[in-house]
Order: C-alpha cells, then structure tokens, then sequence
C-alpha cells in the first residue's frame, strides 16, 4: 500500500486549490487516496493489546469519562471516522500540530490496534 | 547501555512468548516464593502518581503497589500560573490520591523517604518505618538550589518567593501580587538551564502583566533578570509582550545585566553588575538539581540529576530501579509534567514486564507544553521522542507561530484546558 506523503511544497500548491474551491482534480484524487488508505487500515484485524500500550499516549489528553474542554472523547469512537481522522493528520489534511505529529509516526498497523482498542473500550 | 539490561529483556521475550496462561511459570521463582512482587513508589506527581496507577490497574491485583507522598494533596505547579492569573482557583489545581487507593487498591503511606538501602531493598520513612521493594520507582520532582542565587536562602523564599515547587509559596506569590500598588515593580530572576517547565517562568510574566494590566496600573514594571541568553517560546512571548502589555515587561539577558551580585529581599533589590532593579515584588527562581532522595539513593550525577536508560527509565547504576520525570536526565526531553507522565508508562509497561509475564513493546514518548499569554491566547511547543542508545532523542517537533490568527490562539488555549483534565485524569483516576 504506498503511503500518501505530502511535502510541503505540495501542501502548499493543495491547500490553497482546496480553499479557493477549485476542485483540482488533484483534491478529489487526494481524497480518494485517502479513503483507499483507511478502508486498508480498516481490513487490518488490529491487536486490541498493542491499541492498548499505545493508547497510554492519547489518555494524557483525552479523557475517559468525558470529552474535555477543546478536545474530543475518543473511547468507544467510531473506527471509521477514528481511521479516517488519523490518516487525515498523519497525511497532513488536517491540521492540529499535536495531532499531525503524533500520527505522523503511526503505522497502518499501529492505527489498527489503536481502533480496536478504543472500541473495545465502548463494549466493556 | 551495559550488559545487565539485556538479561532481562531476554527474560521478557521469554515471558511474552509464552502467554497469559503460564503467568506463575514466567515468573521468576523468588517473586512466587513470597507472593505479590512488591512496587513502592516515592513522589505522587506526574511521574509517581502515573506510574503507580498504571502498574495496578493493568496488573489487575498481580502486583502490590505502595505509594509514598509527604502530602495529603498535590497541587499541580502546571496551570499554578494560571492562578496566579486569575484563570483558576487553588482548589482546581489542588488534587489528591484517594481514587488511587478506592479504585486500584494501591497502598498511599503520607511520610517522608529519607533513604533507599538498594542491596537490602528497603525505603526508609521519616517516620520510622521500613518499606520492601521488588521494584522501586522514584519520582521525587525537584529540588531548589538556594545559594545558586546570592543573598538567596529557603528562609529568604518566604519573602521572595520561588513558587517552583507549587503549594504555600505559590500562594505567598499570589498574596504579594495581589497587594501590588500601580507603580510598584515586580523583579524576576529566571533559572539556569536545566530546569524544570521551560516556558513556565515566562508564561508567569505573562500572567503577572494580565493582573497589573486589568487593574489598569500604568506604571508598574515587570523585570525579568535572565541568566539565559535566549529562553523557550521567546519569539511567541516577546510578540505577546508587545501586544498586550507594552512597555510593561523588560528582559535582561546576561549580555545586559552581566550577573547577578546580590539579592536583597527585606529591602526588595536584586544587584547586578549592570543595575540594581528594585521591586515591592521580587520572584526568585534558582537553579534545580533531582529532589533529594535520588541523591541518598546514589543514583544522580555530578550535575545533580539522574542518567537513565533511554529504553526502560531504568536508572543506569541499578536496573530495579525507575527514575522519572523531572529528576532524570531525559535527553531532549523537557522537565515537564506530561513527560513526566509519558515517562511513567514506559516504566510501568517494563515494571509489569519484570515482574509480571506481560508485553512489553518498545518505548515512545511525547511531549507538549501549552502557554497563556493573555486571555484567550495560547501557544504551545511540543514533539515525539524515541530512545537511542545515546539518549532520549526528538523525532519530530512543532511550535506555535508568530502572528497566527486569534481564533487559532483561543483554540489552542481551550486544548490546553482539555488537556489539563485529560493529565489530572490519567494521574489520580
Ligand atoms: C510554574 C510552573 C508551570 C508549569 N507548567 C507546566 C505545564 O503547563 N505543563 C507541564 O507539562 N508541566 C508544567 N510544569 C512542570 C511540571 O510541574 C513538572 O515537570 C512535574 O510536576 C514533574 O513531575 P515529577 O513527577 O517529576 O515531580 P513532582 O511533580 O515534583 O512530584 C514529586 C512529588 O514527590 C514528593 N516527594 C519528593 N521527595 C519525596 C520524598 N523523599 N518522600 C516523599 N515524597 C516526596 C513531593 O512532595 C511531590 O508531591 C510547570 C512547572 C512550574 C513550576
């Protein structure tokens, strides 16, 4: 699966087409490359353990019990929009500078068994 | 790294390998010998607190996990800016450990460690009592070094006030500030590198001028002496000066002011060899080295902090041993609360894995340090680490920017917020 990698220079071209609503073919391409890259993270059957490990990082940040104050609740998530919001900040479309950095060193398989842990979560 | 670490790696693999089922038999015999491999833990902050909670409630019961604070309660020096500010209350950012013990029934002992007997694998307590380790974690924050600062003295601090280590002399800060006269002048001596919170003695500049400025004192003066040729942020608070204070903060590099000499807290001066800055407030904050039971323990350095192995917080001169947060020396990591609280789980993450047969996977850490500049105007500074054989070393970083829209700060501010409940949560849940 070839990974989206957006450099700067490209960002730059992109974002501004996105903004002016000039529907460059390149933005729709984009967001067909993206959705191609989620429903391949999606078919990942992702280690609820390792989510787990992993998850220790959100839980600074993110609460358990509640959303906080400027920052969403993320157990029992949706895996499709927690996949698609993820590879969104990994490939640079959204922009939260906390969260493009730290998922811009998540795997396929580390967003995977983060997905899998946080809906486990719900169940329980 | 030495040999000794990879002994126990081994051993993990060894336990990983043969899943859950055969808990007792990965075990190592002296630990089932005894029953419940023992952790104590010294020093409840971001760290402590963190590392204790993680390593119950994931062992679920299988590891003993005794928490020792010298305080009933925890008042976080993160946001302590913000009270100083008038953003939050003391009781918001006063927590304590009583989730801990109802919820993952960890053992929380109120003394004061004064040493550690590594080969019998003891704490001693100030109050008498011997605790037994399998595994130690120390987490004990700072200490402040009084006489880094002429005329400076922990007799001094309650007039002039560090409020580096957060509690009564945050509030005797907050009692001056408050009594603060338009005209009168409040004089900051900042820290030596390394200390801990990078940007926190400029985020309370910050926070002071807010206070003078709402209640419209014109005259007032806040100096900042800086031993530091350049400090954390300084493009972002130095445009926020300009902004929303100006002409109210000054700040003196050691080019300028070329050392301190002398400060004198009954007549409210600060000598330098440049000047002598006067103020009815004076702030003094010194230099740190690793709060004092890392050094009865044996484990810090000629600088006065603890090296640790960058893949586990071991400390380097003993392998049962964890070292956290501000005490460390973390490579390119900060002195904050959420390293600190990064730190942890890779700690306990190892600590269930020496003791225990669960997982370990290698270690990463992250950190973001937010600000407040002026009401509904943060900035944040932040990045990912891994570990080297070297150090503890940043993968990737970012930092908020000069002229960004209002309406990215106040959404930066509000993540701070979130964040603070998110960290509160995460430590005393
Ligand atoms: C003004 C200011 C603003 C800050 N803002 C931020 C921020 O916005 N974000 C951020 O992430 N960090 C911030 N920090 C930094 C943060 O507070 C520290 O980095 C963090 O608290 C370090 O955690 P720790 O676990 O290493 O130690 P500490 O939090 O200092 O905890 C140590 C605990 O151990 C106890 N203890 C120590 N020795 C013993 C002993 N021998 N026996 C028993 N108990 C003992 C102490 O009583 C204390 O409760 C700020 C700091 C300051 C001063």
């Amino acid at each position: 699966m070839p990974r989206l990698r957006f450099n700067v220079a490209i960002m730059a071209i992109v974002l501004p087409a996105l903004a002016a609503g000039i529907p460059a073919a390149v933005a729709a391409e984009d967001a067909t490359e993206i959705e191609v890259i989620v429903e391949s993270i999606l078919a990942i059957d992702g280690d609820p353990a390792f989510g787990e490990y992993l998850g220790g990082e959100c839980a600074t940040c993110h609460r358990r019990s509640a959303p906080a104050e400027g920052i969403p609740q993320i157990s029992g998530i949706d895996p499709q929009h927690f996949v698609h919001a993820m590879v969104e900040y990994r490939e640079g479309i959204r922009t939260n500078e906390v969260m493009r950095t730290t998922a811009a060193r998540l795997s396929d398989e580390e967003i995977a068994a983060l997905a899998a842990h946080f809906t486990d979560r719900a169940a329980r | 790294m030495t040999q000794k670490f990879k002994t126990s790696i081994t051993r993990r693999h060894f336990g990983a390998l043969l899943g859950a089922g055969a808990a007792t038999l990965a075990m190592p015999a002296y630990l089932r010998a005894q029953g419940r491999p023992r952790v104590v833990v010294v020093g409840g902050g971001p760290g402590g607190a963190t590392a204790a909670r993680y390593i119950a409630k994931d062992s679920n019961g299988e590891i003993d996990v005794t928490l020792i604070d010298a305080n009933e309660t925890f008042t976080t020096c993160f946001f302590s800016n913000l009270y100083l500010g008038d953003f939050q209350s003391f009781d918001d950012i006063t927590h304590n450990w009583d989730q801990l013990v109802a919820n993952h029934g960890i053992t929380k002992i109120t003394a004061y460690a004064t040493g550690v007997d590594r080969a019998a694998k003891t704490v001693t307590l100030d109050n008498g009592d011997t605790v037994e380790y399998d595994r130690l974690v120390l987490s004990p924050g700072i200490d402040i070094v009084y006489d880094s600062v002429p005329g400076y003295s922990e007799e001094v601090s309650e007039i002039a006030p560090h409020a580096w280590r957060a509690g009564r002399q945050t509030q005797i800060l907050k009692e001056k500030l408050d009594a603060l006269e338009d005209g009168q002048h409040i004089v900051m001596v900042a820290p030596p590198n390394p200390y801990r919170c990078p940007p926190g003695p400029y985020e309370r500049v910050s926070m002071f001028a807010h206070v003078l400025k709402r209640k419209g004192f014109e005259n007032s003066r806040i100096y900042v002496i800086d031993p530091k040729e350049a400090f954390s942020k300084q493009a972002l608070f130095e445009e926020g000066w300009a902004r929303h204070y100006p002409g109210m903060v000054e700040w003196y590099g050691p080019d300028i002011h070329g050392g301190i000499l002398n400060v004198d807290a009954k007549a409210g001066i600060v000598e330098t060899d440049f000047d002598t800055f006067e103020g009815a407030l004076l702030n003094i904050i010194p230099a740190q080295r690793a709060g004092a039971i890392a050094h009865e323990a044996g484990l810090t350095n000629e600088a006065g902090w603890v090296p640790i192995d960058p893949y586990t917080m071991r400390s380097q001169e003993d392998e049962e041993v964890y070292v956290l947060g501000d005490a460390t020396v973390a490579g390119d990591m900060p002195k904050s609360g959420f390293s600190a609280n990064s730190q942890a789980k890779v700690a306990a993450m190892n600590i269930r894995g020496d003791l225990t047969d669960a997982n370990v996977f290698p270690a990463r850490y992250a950190n973001t340090c937010w600000s407040l500049i002026e009401t509904d105007d943060g900035v944040k500074v932040g990045a990912q680490y891994q570990p080297t054989d070297e150090k503890i070393e940043s993968v990737s970083s970012f930092i908020s920017q000069t002229g960004e829209s209002d309406e990215l700060r106040k959404e930066t501010y509000e993540e701070s917020l979130g964040w603070y409940d998110g960290i509160i949560e995460d430590m005393f849940s």
